[in-house]
């Protein structure tokens, strides 16, 4: 029986499911296991990239005179095996293989097996050996679906990259080396999602945008590597308002950003307090950066049981887990020193003075993206909904009884909806004022133990 | 250690089948978890935040591969809590995290699951096991 080309694929993908559940329950235990596991998962970088050019080789779609012009879908794939390639870098002459089952490594030659099975079909000078590749390859529909299997497969593989580099680490290799031989996979996110859902709502923003990330940021000082990932951040959230169809996992991701950053730089004007000028973050820890913290944790809560069909952008994630990292690194929580234990007090205080006011901007976008999700269709637990909400309307009520999810009322809007205008400082809508709305939203938020939308909705 | 949480995730862990079983636990670990985040002083160093989002973000993933999970699925959540049990619920989330890796690393790695189910449980099971471990290393 011969191997077919779907079969060599999906073995690719069983491996890859195998390398993510072995990665948790048999890590490396020693350094020449690490760099044989990094060899495996570079491998498989590089499979990805060169099975990409192949299904896209013009001698491979017979039948046109002339080589076809890509179009968005197959510029898309083929920008995502060049960032594959860098991600992966040189191949290391010194990788050892040894004979423990490396799963990244077999799912690479299943995908290399899989190129090899394709380029049997044709000569060196494209013209078809079997009526298979007329049938297949040549049709554009078929190349595009290939190439959806390949961004799926490869954002999976890139989802496993925070995980192998904690292991790594744990396994005895040097922080500085995974870093090096692990570097910041954010675009090639992007591209994979954006190649495995062509066919379906694609990400809204431009080929040519999308590949700025990885030259924009500056990673030679925290601090600078903070500024710009913040405004990837800020750029990311005014995107979010062009959205036809918006994410409620992206204002999850936004509003836990707005936690992290409140906290630490309440942590660092808690430390700095005694400071003067320009050293001296903020200075009013009580009635700014904790209040704001708080407003931000009660949007979290309240978006929590809501779920949308879009689901994040990777490079919201992505941006906004790097951003985590390094503020528990120049802002520790815990810590008594000032940051990272040599960052000069007035640098570190702009730094931080400056994050806090992109989430201010954040938060006004965020608002008007709130107002379009409603495009997106976005369900809740009925249960989710306070008795106030339910008790003018039969049908709400009798959803709730019945703990059904249905899509969210325009009621259950209320809350969120002022949460964030309180957190960008805008006039609130009954009272008139934002900082008593600021205060009763707080006083009714402590203590509390239920439903974070119930936080909400109660303001 | 036992809580008022304890009880009702035992009986969800023990009841969870299939993909919408793990559905069912992995939204009931997100309001868990965003429920002991809002405890006043319960999440100082932000790990239960960051756990609750990483969860969320497993769900959409798992509602991605099949929409019409959640639909099926009951939400559920665990009842009330008191207060002073921090440790203890913690340990209850967790106990619902462990049974839903265990029942995710086996549906994955089933040869009849199709391909794209198992990528987007692949990328669920990451962010999960990112949950579970600091989770675990701020409960210990």
């Amino acid at each position: 029986m011969s191997v077919t080309y779907g079969a060599l694929i999906r073995r690719a993908t069983q491996e890859v499911a195998l390398g993510s559940v072995t990665l948790h329950s048999e890590p490396p235990n020693s350094p020449e296991a690490g760099r044989d596991l990094l060899g495996g998962y570079h491998d498989l970088l590089r499979a990805l990239a060169r099975h990409t050019h192949q299904l896209l080789a013009p001698h491979l779609q017979p039948g046109s005179p002339l080589p076809p012009s890509p179009d968005r879908a197959e510029r898309t794939a083929l920008a995502l095996a060049d960032e594959l390639t860098h991600l992966a870098g040189r191949r290391s002459l010194a990788t050892h293989r040894s004979a423990r089952a490396n799963h990244w490594r077999a799912a690479a030659l299943a995908v290399g097996a899989a190129g090899d099975l394709l380029a049997t079909h044709a000569d060196r000078s494209g013209l078809p050996r079997s009526p298979d590749l007329l049938g297949g390859l040549a049709s554009r529909d078929v190349r595009h679906d290939a190439l959806a299997h390949l961004g799926d497969l490869t954002a999976t593989v890139l989802g496993s990259t925070d995980e192998l580099a904690r292991r790594l680490v744990q396994a005895g290799l040097f922080p500085s080396a995974v870093r090096g031989r692990l570097p910041d996979s954010i675009t090639a996110e992007v591209l994979a999602r954006e190649s495995a859902q062509h066919g379906g709502p694609g990400i809204e923003a431009g080929l040519d945008e999308l590949r700025t990330a990885r030259p924009a940021i500056d990673r030679t000082h925290p601090l600078a590597e903070l500024g710009d990932r913040m405004a990837h951040l800020r750029r990311y959230a005014w995107a979010g308002t062009q959205a036809t169809f918006p994410s409620v996992d992206d204002l999850k991701v936004f509003a836990v950003l707005g936690v992290a950053v409140h906290t630490h730089a309440e942590a660092i004007a808690r430390r700095t307090s005694t400071m003067s000028g320009d050293e001296r973050l903020l200075g009013d820890v009580d009635g700014t950066l904790m209040p704001r913290s708080r407003l931000w944790r009660a949007v979290a809560t309240g978006l929590q049981p809501w779920q949308t069909a879009e689901r994040d952008h990777p490079a919201v994630v992505g941006h906004a887990r790097r951003v985590r990292a390094l503020l528990a690194e120049v802002a520790p929580i815990g810590d008594q020193r000032i940051g990272a234990g040599v960052l000069p007090a007035r640098e570190l205080a702009q730094a931080l003075r400056a994050a806090v006011q992109v989430t201010d901007a954040i938060s006004v976008w965020n608002a008007a993206t709130l107002d379009g999700l409603p495009r997106s269709r976005v369900t809740m637990p009925a249960r989710a909904l306070t008795g106030d909400q339910v008790t003018d309307d039969p049908t709400l009520t009798a959803a709730k009884l019945a703990n059904r999810r249905i899509e969210v009322p325009r009621i259950g809007y209320i809350g969120l909806r002022e949460t964030y205008a309180a957190l960008s400082g805008a006039v609130h809508p009954r009272i008139g004022l934002v900082e008593p709305a600021l205060a009763a939203a707080l006083a009714r938020s402590e203590g509390h133990q239920g439903f974070g939308v119930e936080v909400m909705q109660r303001l | 250690m036992t809580t008022s949480w304890t009880q009702p995730a035992r009986e969800l862990a023990s009841e969870a089948r299939g993909w919408a079983g793990v559905w069912t636990l992995t939204y009931a670990t997100g309001l868990a978890l965003q429920r002991l985040a809002a405890v006043e002083g319960w999440d100082d160093d932000l790990t239960l935040t960051y756990a609750g989002l990483d969860v969320a973000l497993a769900t959409s993933e798992l509602a991605w591969a099949d929409p019409s999970e959640p639909a099926q699925a009951g939400p559920v959540d665990l009842g009330p809590l008191a207060p002073l049990e921090r440790r203890a619920a913690i340990g209850a989330v967790l106990q619902l995290l462990g049974s839903d890796l265990e029942l995710l690393s086996a549906l994955v790695t089933d040869p009849t699951t199709s391909g794209g189910r198992v990528l987007s449980g692949t990328r669920a099971l990451g962010l999960l096991i990112g949950a579970e471990r600091s989770l675990r290393a701020s409960w210990s």
